[in-house]
């Protein structure tokens, strides 16, 4: 899996990344660096192969039609720098997925995965494909010229539209108490990050789906905690690489009559 | 799928979103756009005890709505730009002493107000009061027989005689009155109460609403309330029945989409929330009542008695978590409970975000109810 463009974008190291807003600079010049030395990847003997073209540029998406599973992808066409990451990214979003899941999540998650998360982002409202700058539309574009190939030609796609990778096979391998280790080091690095001690931030369970829950002492304020939480959550999935979730123990209702 | 369906009289299972095609062009251009429609209760008390009561497992840190945080939460909507408040979500609004006084200090400032009530406190007196100031009242009664409204409801057998008569009281206000104010019954349907699907159609027939309305009932993602989804198909040939009963003037309708869905979604990303948020009668502002809970308290974003909406509704943590909802770091599909409130919504927003339809044109017929979407 991998990514070809077959005409490279025009004097590389002179263009400046106009098209792409400030907070995806750092993300674009990191997928670029990584992605030297890449070449073709659509296999020779991939079941389909769909063809798309969108406004100079051209995507062939090769489908192992058992499971609709992506097994390579090509472009054609003359990218901006940025663009070039962006189509880059999508090709990693791509292995492992189906044909549906790709069109319908690929640019949500390229957009949050070239993200400088230390910055705001680039809009006040909700951050979007649609709104993420120039270097986003071509390739918005060229998903949905793929969608509507692929559908005249399969009608709908198969399975069910639910899709969920919260964990890596690596995670997935390791044993409960070297997870529980790993998790319990990480919170304990975030609580000395934020100036917390253990009385103040308690984990109180880390479940069987590796949720993590926690537990306040009274000197942490009602609107902090919601701010460590999610700071937590985001330290942990920055950490792991892994959709780690947190939560704060269930209150059970406290209407006289109503009760479970 | 849009949602939208051809009924431009009065949609009860779809979504009036694509009539607010200013607001989705303002949330597509990445602008902090207000909600359309909140939903929200005055108090998280009630006198009733429902079987299939999904504010049992929304508690959250307890704060008094008193009259003055009503009046400005109510003053800062009209002014940030919402259009529709509905008194529903996670308590019984009519037992707040604020719940008239909240009622049409929102209507005269242009606001549109709706309740949703158990009805047991709504004598003539406060109706008279209120139904000149609501869009619409509904109320919940799952049950049309005496003893199983006890029953599922958690109250007294005679509760039911004053409840039946409030609904044929607001019916002859509204007819003497000549209000626009639209009554409804609903029923909040587990498989398990098919009994009272005709009953409960029957009553609505005598009582002259002007619909009854008939939906699933939600859980928790971990099922706490134990809805048996599956069961629902059995009751597909009564729920048929129960809608051949509407007349001219009385309509049964079957939210068939949620029913039909078997509480799955078909989306992974949240983008409803800014467009329909929902609000605990704590106080408390969060995306929506199924983050209520004190256990989803990283999604809270603040609280009415304590701070004013509007800068609530300004703050970046506002936004932080409503991004949160719309990126991958969220999946529906696997975090939040059964079809949520915004559910319809979602799906619509969801299918325009992923380039499935463009913006539809409109029919020129409006719907009714048009600001609760
Ligand atoms: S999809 Fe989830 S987060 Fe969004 S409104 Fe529904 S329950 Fe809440």
């Amino acid at each position: 899996m991998g990514l070809s463009i077959s005409a490279p974008s025009p004097a590389d190291d002179v263009i400046a990344l106009e098209d792409a807003f400030p907070e995806f600079h750092q993300g674009i010049e990191r997928v670029l660096r990584d992605a030297r030395g890449q070449g073709a990847v659509v296999p020779e003997n991939a079941v389909t192969v769909f063809e798309a073209p969108s406004d100079g540029l051209v995507i062939k998406v090769a489908v192992q039609i058992e499971g609709e599973l992506i097994a390579g992808i090509e472009y054609d066409g003359e990218t901006t720098r940025a663009e070039r990451a962006v189509l880059q990214q999508l090709s990693a979003f791509a292995n492992g997925a189906t044909v549906r899941e790709f069109v319908e999540h690929g640019l949500t998650f390229v957009v949050e995965r070239l993200r400088d998360p230390a910055m705001p982002r680039p809009v006040d409202g909700i951050l979007s494909p649609r709104n993420a700058g120039p270097c986003f539309q071509r390739p918005r574009l060229l998903i949905k010229a793929l969608r509507a190939a692929y559908l005249s030609q399969h009608g709908d796609f198969a399975g069910d539209n639910i899709f969920d990778r919260p964990y890596s096979e690596r995670w997935l391998a390791m044993g409960n108490t070297e997870k529980q280790n790993r998790l319990e080091t990480l919170i304990q690095a975030f609580r000395e990050q934020v100036g917390l001690d253990e009385a103040a931030m308690a984990v109180f369970e880390i479940d069987q789906y590796d949720r993590v829950v926690v537990i306040f002492g009274p000197e942490v304020g009602v609107w902090d905690k919601p701010t460590h939480l999610l700071g937590l959550e985001r330290w942990l999935r920055r950490q792991t690489g892994e959709r780690i979730e947190v939560f704060v123990e269930i209150a059970k209702d406290s209407n006289r009559i109503r009760r479970l | 799928m849009t949602g939208m369906t051809d009924h431009t009289d009065l949609i009860l299972d779809g979504t009036k979103i694509a009539w607010h095609q200013d607001r989705i062009s303002a949330w597509e251009r990445g602008e902090r756009i207000a909600p359309i429609t909140i939903d929200m209760s005055l108090t998280r008390a009630c006198n009733y005890a429902c079987h299939f009561c999904y504010a049992m497992l929304q508690e959250n840190e307890r704060q008094v709505i008193n009259k003055k945080a009503i009046f400005e939460f109510l003053d800062d909507c009209a002014e940030i730009g919402v259009k529709g408040i509905s008194f529903v979500s996670d308590g019984e609004s009519t037992i707040s002493p604020v719940f008239v006084d909240a009622v049409k200090h929102g209507h005269s400032l242009g606001l549109s107000m709706a309740v949703g009530t158990n009805g047991f406190v709504l004598n003539r007196r406060k109706l008279e009061e209120v139904l000149p100031a609501l869009t619409y009242l509904r109320i919940n009664i799952s049950a049309g027989e005496r003893e199983r409204y006890a029953e599922i409801m958690g109250v007294k057998e005679h509760w039911f005689d004053r409840v039946c008569q409030n609904i044929r009281d607001m019916a002859e206000i509204k007819a003497q009155n000549n209000l626009d104010v639209t009554i409804g019954m609903q029923m909040v349907l587990m498989p398990e109460y098919a009994d009272q699907i005709m009953p409960l159609a029957r009553l609505g027939k005598e009582l002259r609403p002007d619909y009854l309305v008939i939906k699933h009932c939600s859980d928790d993602e971990d099922g706490t309330l134990g809805v048996d989804y599956a069961g629902y198909k059995d009751l597909y040939d009564s729920l048929h029945e129960a809608e051949a009963l509407s007349d001219e003037s009385y309509s049964v309708q079957v939210k068939w989409s949620k029913i039909a869905a078997e509480g799955t979604r078909s989306y992974q990303r949240c983008y409803g929330a800014p467009f329909m948020l929902q609000m605990s009668g704590s106080g408390l502002v969060a995306p929506c009542g199924m983050l209520f809970n004190e256990r989803y308290k990283k999604f809270h974003i603040g609280n009415i008695c304590e701070e004013r909406f509007r800068d609530i509704f300004a703050s970046d943590r506002y936004w932080e978590i409503m991004n949160y909802l719309a990126s991958p770091e969220f999946n529906a599909q696997k975090m939040c409970g059964s079809l949520c409130l915004q559910h319809k919504v979602n799906e619509f927003l969801d299918g325009y975000q992923k380039d499935e339809y463009d913006l539809p044109t409109l029919p020129a017929a409006q719907p009714m109810h048009l600001n609760f979407i």
